[in-house]
């Protein structure tokens, strides 16, 4: 039973990954290597502040999804101007900054020994103690995430975003700033990332730089690919996918232990590359707007009050097809 | 002090150079990210280690064995892999997965230790004008500028160099004129894997490989590439600076930090090149021909 509960957990994990990396790599083309970095951030933010401060770990997720957020800040506001390759390049450097930084800075994060006995949430002036506690803790944090992300995809700003990803010039033609949309949702996934790193982080107990390395952003990516880019069911799937193929290795017993996370890794990549040859667009592909005026009616896209533009919300009508 | 941080940072530059020169001459005539690079690198490494200590060849027969390894494995990926897959960010997901398979295959059948390769001649230390130094660092450096003076030579002074310049310049139009691009591409990925095993080789020897150095060279190789801008001359040039850079960062810094501190200019150059400076200084230049409808 807290076998299961953990995988509830780390599947909960897996998905604010995903999604939060789907509104800004599935929705904004903006292909980022750099969310296993913000993850990281957001880890050792609140496991600092959690053990060398007492500070309540969900209060202290919120100052991790915060510092997550200024990095996110930081480098959308450096990178405006970066689009496509040159920004997976510059996300790359990031990720490789951040994780060399969380190395390094060892009076902070103690290096390459990692920070143990981060603690649990309090709620009600309680410590948790079981797993059953935790597990149910993560996945209510996890639901809440998950609605707003939904929200988010499939409103106005959702609209804008897969219209920044298919034609930046026609977004700005139509009145919208593609500049701030840009920040914005790069620092939406960062502080969504930094959520999952502090759900990580009083998981497992103990963090260490090699937990949020390159590989990590590599495997979100890959999460999105077998899940379906541009689809917030997809990212989802794809991520309790991949981390049920782990346990599924572990379980057969016919690989010796030590060679299990190899062996794990090789499945990765194999994964990675099928679905990249034969099904590019993921098991749930995007899906084409084309109820905008139902949307409309239900309230959930607004149309621009601006006088005299067009109804902006009709732009993107069929973002998969134009990929 | 100085000069050995300043020794150091050239022979690491050297180093650097090789594995770079090969990912250019990829990555300028492609435009695809081939993050496999690193893990061929090492593969090719191990290849080179297993032939000479479990096979017994000699080192000198067995260093061509593992290049042609290193270029055909290089051509069969350009030619059946990506070409079919036509598109960069499938390149780079697709490469990324090979990566990762290949240097945990190599880790589950070699181990995740260093292997270093018993070349008793080559990791000998020299006095050269009283500084010792390691035989295999004054080999590194020949090479260095071996395959810097070959491929400029290729490039400038053959006609199949030119070929490969009009490729990296506009790959479309190379194909309008006449070019077989297609064979072009393949040539410069098996010419730039054969340059990367020599990397491989020049790890194995001087202090071995992991399952994961490939990728750790890589890094520093894919900085260059991107500062190189589009010439191999000046990968060349940036290498040895990159390798001066992180030996003069290591003087006032723990060496630790000379990986941050070569991500962190990395991000640099990236943010800066695209404000496009140049763009921002000459306002007035711009006005004038806006002014007569010539464009620049």
């Amino acid at each position: 039973m807290s076998y299961l509960l953990t995988l509830v957990t780390f599947f909960s994990i897996g998905i604010i990954l995903a999604m939060s990396l789907n509104l800004l790599m599935g929705f904004t083309g903006q292909v980022s290597m750099a969310h296993g970095g913000f993850m990281g951030i957001g880890a050792y933010t609140a496991a600092w502040f959690a053990i060398n401060a007492e500070v309540n770990m969900v209060w202290a997720m919120l100052l991790a999804a915060a510092a997550a957020a200024l990095i996110g800040w930081l480098f959308a506001l450096a990178t405006v101007r970066i689009s496509g390759d040159e920004f997976i390049l510059a996300s790359f450097a990031l990720q490789m900054v951040i994780i060399e930084a969380i190395s390094r800075w060892t009076d902070v994060t103690r290096g390459t020994y990692g920070l143990s006995g981060v603690p649990k949430p309090e709620l009600f002036g309680e410590p948790m103690r079981t797993i059953e506690q935790y597990a149910v803790f993560t996945v209510v944090v996890t639901l809440i995430c998950a609605v707003v992300m939904m929200r988010m995809a499939g409103s106005t700003f959702g609209l804008v975003l897969r219209g920044v990803r298919e034609s930046v010039p026609s977004m700005q033609a139509l009145g919208r700033n593609t500049v701030r949309v840009k920040i914005l949702v790069m620092v939406i996934a960062s502080a969504f990332a930094g959520i999952a790193g502090t759900l990580q982080a009083s998981m497992v107990t103990f963090i260490h730089p090699d937990s949020f390395t390159i590989m990590l952003s590599i495997i979100i990516v890959a999460y999105l690919l077998v899940g379906g880019l541009g689809n917030m069911w997809g990212a989802a799937l794809g991520a309790v996918l991949l981390l049920s193929i782990p346990e599924l290795i572990a379980t057969s017993d016919v690989i010796p232990s030590n060679l299990l996370g190899p062996m794990e890794r090789v499945i990765y990549g194999v994964v990675l590359m099928a679905f990249v040859w034969f099904r590019p667009k993921g098991i749930i592909a995007e899906r084409p707007v084309l109820r905008v005026g139902r949307m409309l009616r239900r309230g959930t896209v607004t149309a621009p009050t601006r006088p005299g533009s067009p109804a902006s919300a009709t732009t993107p009508d069929a973002p998969g097809a134009t990929r | 002090m100085l000069t050995d941080l300043l020794l150091t940072g050239l022979l690491d530059g050297a180093r650097i150079g090789v594995a770079a020169l090969g990912f250019a001459l990829i990555f300028y005539t492609t435009k695809e990210l081939h993050f496999a690079y690193g893990a061929i690198l090492a593969a090719c490494g191990y290849l080179y280690y297993s032939l000479v200590v479990d096979q017994g060849l000699p080192l000198l027969l067995a260093a061509p064995l593992a290049l042609a390894f290193g270029a055909v494995v290089g051509a069969v990926i350009q030619r059946w892999l990506y070409r079919r897959l036509n598109d960069h960010l499938a390149v780079l997901l697709f490469s990324f997965g090979m990566a990762i398979i290949l240097e945990n295959v190599l880790h589950i059948m070699f181990g995740p230790t260093d292997k270093v390769l018993p070349a008793g001649a080559l990791t000998r230390t020299v006095s050269v004008a009283g500084t010792p130094l390691r035989v295999i660092d004054l080999v590194t450096v020949a090479v260095f500028l071996v395959v810097w003076a070959g491929l400029w030579h290729m490039l400038e002074r053959q006609q199949i160099g030119l070929a490969i310049r009009a490729v990296m310049r506009d790959s479309t139009m190379s194909d309008l004129v006449g070019i077989r691009t297609g064979r072009i591409k393949v040539l410069a990925y098996a010419l730039g894997s054969a340059i990367g095993a020599v990397a491989g080789l020049i790890a194995v020897t001087r202090s071995g490989v992991r399952p994961g150095s490939g990728f750790d060279v890589m890094l520093f190789a894919f900085i260059a590439t991107l500062l190189g801008a589009g010439k191999l001359t000046n990968v060349a040039a940036w290498s040895l600076a990159l390798g001066l850079f992180m030996g003069l960062v290591a003087w006032p810094f723990p060496t630790e930090l000379q990986t941050l501190f070569a991500f962190f200019a990395m991000l640099i150059y990236l943010v800066v090149r695209s404000l496009d400076v140049r763009s921002l200084r000459r306002p007035r230049l711009r006005r004038a021909e806006d002014r007569t409808g010539v464009s620049a």
